[in-house]
Order: C-alpha cells, then structure tokens, then sequence
C-alpha cells in the first residue's frame, strides 16, 4: 500500500484539526483534505516520501496558505472592481467568480480522484498530474498498456459521475436555501 | 418544491458509457491505427447514443486537466543526501553492539541473586533487545531466552516453574518425573517432563514448537491442575490464540524455527514482510513498504543475528530493492528506480 494513503488514513484527524485553524467551514476543510491528498499522492508518484505524516502537513499548510491569499485578493479585486468601473468590462482577464469557481472545482476534482479506487486513482494521477503517456504509465507500474486504459475509462466514468453527484447535491443545498428563504418570508420575517 | 427533489437515483451505467470512455482515453493518446481509426468512426456512426455519449465523456475527459493544477506542490525538504545511509546503518549495529555489553554487565547473576535475597528460589532473566541469554537453571535445565524477554523462574523441592512474561525462550528440560516442569504463557501453562521445546508469547497468541519427548498445554483459569487442551509432540508446533492450530512440519523446519538459539536466522521461501517482522525483534527497527508486492515477495538466506546491515545489503544486490533508512528506527523498502 502507499505510504502516503496509509499515513494520510492515520492523520485525518490531526490533519483536519489542523485545517480547522485556517477554515472555518467545515466543508472548506474537508475540500482542503482531499487535495492536500491528492497533491501529497501525486508527488509520491514522482519521488518517495521519507516521512508522508511530515509532508502531509507541510502540504496542507501549503495549500491552506494559498487558498487563504487567493481570497484575500479576489476580495481585494472585488472591492477595486468596484471603485473602477471600467475594469470590469475588460474580457481579457476572468472574472472574480470564474477564479472562484475555478478554484472549487479543482478541489471538486481532487475529491474526485481522491474516491477512485487505488489503482484507478494511480493511473490517473500519472496520466493527468503528472503527464505520463499510456505507454510509461504501464511500464511505471509494470502492467499492460491495455489494462492502464481500462484503468483510465474506468476513472473518467467515476469521476464524472461523482461530479454529477456533488453538482446535484450543490443544487439541493441551493434549493433548501431558497426554501428556508421562502418560509422566513411567508412568516414575515425575512423583510 | 416537494422533498423528494432531494432524492436522485443513479440509473446503472450503459455499456455504450463503458464504450465510450474506451475510445475517448484512446482516441486522446493519438496512437490510434488507420485500422482503429476506421473502426472508432464505424462505432461513432452507428448510432447518436454512441456520438452523444462520446462527445459528453470527452467534454469530462478534457475537464480533468484542470488536475495538472496539483501538480505543483512543494517537495518534501531533502533530509539528507544519499550516502549517509550506510553510514546510518552502522551507527545502528553500534548501537545494538551496545546493548549486548550492556546487557551482559547489568543482567545475569546479579540481578537473579538479588531476587533470590526477596524470595527464595525466584529467579528473574530478562534480555534486551538483540540480545540473546542461555541460563542454567537449579534443576539443570537449560533456558535460552532470545532478544527482548523476560522470565521469572521458580525452583524448589516440589515445582519447577517458569512464567515467561515477554518474547521467547526455549527449554531444554532435565527429567524429573516427580516435579514437572511448568512454562506459563499469557493465559496457558505447557507442561513437560524431560523434553526440549520453545514458547513464544506473541501480542494475542502462544506458540510452542517441540523439539524432543512431548508437552502438553492446557489453559488456565482459576484452576489448580486444569486439563490439557492439547499434546504436542517432536515435530509439531502449535499456536494457541482464540483457536489451536497444531501443525506437524518436518525436523528441518523445526530446526529452522529454532535457529535462533544458534544465533542465526534461517529464512527459507519466506515473505519479505515475515523476515523483517523477525529482523524487528532483534533490533530496534521497523519497516516499511512501498508496495504489497514488495512486502510479499518470498525470499531465502541465513543470517546471523544482529547481521541487519549485511542483510538489507543482500536484499540490494540480489532482489533489486532499495533499503533507505529514515531516521534511526525506520527502513523503508523500495523499489530500485
């Protein structure tokens, strides 16, 4: 087994509560979590880890730090956007909301990956992260060319549907929201 | 909107998803033959499914680039360059060269005679780890205690017993029909005669492997002369854990078992793991592997105890594994880049 899924398995906890210093919702947590995984996966694919518990906190220290930045300056280029009017109409440079929404899905995707079963997740790692062909990916881990594309169908097909799953989930919560909304409305309490 | 918008069910994928993803992974590598080529645009065009399918699986297919964005993580912070590992290595076997003159200072005689001043006839042995002891008891039975173990021995008039409280130890046993020899063991008692057997105390078992005459076993419970659960003769091991499992195997396995009392370690077939789960008792290092199939590739050697470095050498130069010391307690097996 990976060194690096064995030791994340046992720091979960720690990791989490560690996370839990610089996110306040728990869902930002636990998206943090699994791409801290997945980052500490994929570099056990380039090169061994000496001491995974070690690296795993020193990348979720990593990523905590640049998704609390990134948000520092999506805010800070929300509010100038603001006072600047014409900044906004550029079409040059992505919105606010697509940095935003492409920062979650890269944590939606990790998740993802994060999910697959292991063989599954270490070919796709290879294929995706680290840029591997087909052909060294098998010789990598010294299976069939045909079985590492079995492999890859395979996790394109559960990686989508997890991403179906989370979006309908997302929707919900939306609709709950809207709902709870609605009701505070009818009793008058919301204006 | 009604609560069951909460609910959505995943209908079974169909076989033209499992189709398609095929042929977007391949179609992706751009190694396709005019051949393949011919044959993806054949299944293409046989039916919209087939092209709706593929073009939604791609779509996903494309969208799992964005993954390239974890690439770029830090590395872990290089603890030390290569060449240093042996010399780690060293240091471990002076360590253990140590503890073998420390025990040989501080245990033995003078802690029994000073256990025998408390109560008479109570002798304690213990040795550490790496370390190996061979104690002539009272009655004249021999007791070779094998790394990290502890027993007490008490010998009188009428009872010739010893609890062994940690690791391993193995009896040769003078004869004395009137005072059987007692070996306690987590919660059973081996009893014998005259007879040579060994007993190991195991974390939630008992192991007991005969070398000669018979021993029988029995469980304690409160009781004085409780009856045995079982006889185990020459040849035979046996493992008391929540079951009994006695197993005859040949002398040469059974000398293979005992070959620590000569201060060697026989592997033969063995996995991997097993061999460094035995290396562990002797010295104060545990293992890890990078894959399962390193952990259970079967290998074979004799090796003298305390040998680790010589042994982890072998498995360098014959298996094509790479031994990387982490800190002074911790190897890590590796597959050679």
């Amino acid at each position: 087994m990976s060194g690096i899924l064995t030791e994340y398995e046992a720091s979960k906890p720690a990791l989490r509560r560690y996370l839990g210093r610089y996110f306040s919702r728990s869902q930002d947590v636990e998206d943090t979590l699994q791409e801290v995984f997945v980052r500490a996966y994929a570099m056990e694919a380039r090169r061994p880890i000496l001491l995974p518990r070690a690296y795993l906190f020193r990348v979720a220290k990593h990523v905590a730090l640049n998704e609390i930045a990134r948000r520092k300056n999506s805010a800070t280029d929300s509010v100038e956007d603001f006072e600047q009017p014409d900044v906004i109409g550029s079409d040059t440079q992505p919105g606010v909301e697509q940095t935003v929404d492409g920062r979650r899905r890269l944590a939606l995707f990790a998740n993802a990956v994060a999910a697959l079963p292991s063989q599954c997740r270490k070919v796709l790692v290879l294929k995706k992260i680290e840029g591997l062909s087909q052909r060294e990916i098998a010789d990598r881990l010294g299976i069939a060319e045909g079985t590492v594309e079995k492999h890859l169908a395979k996790a394109l097909l559960l990686t989508r549907d997890f991403m179906a799953r989370r979006e309908q989930i997302d929707t919900d919560l939306t609709s709950a929201r809207e709902m709870g909304a609605v009701r505070r409305l009818r009793t008058g309490d919301g204006e | 909107m009604s609560s069951t918008g909460n609910i959505v069910n995943f209908p079974d994928r169909s076989p033209v998803e499992d189709e398609a993803a095929r042929w977007v992974v391949r179609h992706d590598e751009g190694s396709l033959t005019p051949a393949e080529q011919a044959q993806f645009e054949a299944w293409k065009q046989a039916s919209q499914a087939h092209a709706d399918a593929f073009s939604r699986l791609s779509g996903h297919w494309k969208d799992l680039d964005l993954l390239a964005g974890l690439a770029d993580t830090p590395a872990e912070k290089p603890l030390w360059k290569r060449p240093q590992l042996w010399a780690g290595i060293g240091m471990a076997a002076a360590v253990m060269f140590a503890v073998i003159v420390g025990v040989n200072q501080f245990s033995g005689p003078h802690q029994a005679t000073q256990q025998v001043a408390e109560q008479p006839g109570l002798g304690v042995y213990k040795t550490k780890v790496g370390d190996q002891e061979k104690i002539t008891l009272a009655d004249g039975s021999v007791v070779t205690l094998n790394t990290n173990s502890r027993i007490e021995a008490r010998m009188n008039g009428t009872e010739r017993t010893v609890r062994l409280l940690q690791g391993e130890a193995f009896f040769e046993v003078a004869h004395d029909a009137s005072r059987p020899f007692r070996v306690y063991a987590g919660d059973g008692v081996t009893v014998a005669i005259g007879t040579a057997f060994s007993v190991r105390l195991e974390k939630d078992s008992v192991q007991v492997v005969v070398s000669e005459g018979k021993v029988s076993y029995s469980r304690v419970v409160d009781v004085q002369e409780p009856e045995p659960v079982a006889f185990i003769a020459a040849g035979e091991t046996a493992l008391f854990g929540e079951n009994v499992v006695i197993d005859k195997i040949d002398l040469a396995e059974i000398d293979r078992k005992l070959s620590w009392t000569d201060g060697k370690l026989v592997f033969s077939g063995d996995r991997l793991s097993s061999v460094v789960a035995d290396i562990s008792r002797y010295a104060d290092i545990r293992f890890e592997f990078d894959t399962q199939d390193l952990a259970d590739m079967r290998v074979g050697g004799v090796f003298g105890l305390g040998e680790v470095d010589d042994m982890l050498e072998a498995l360098e130069t014959n298996f094509g594994v790479r031994a990387e010391r982490i800190g002074d307690k911790l190897v890590r097996i590796a597959r050679q880049p």
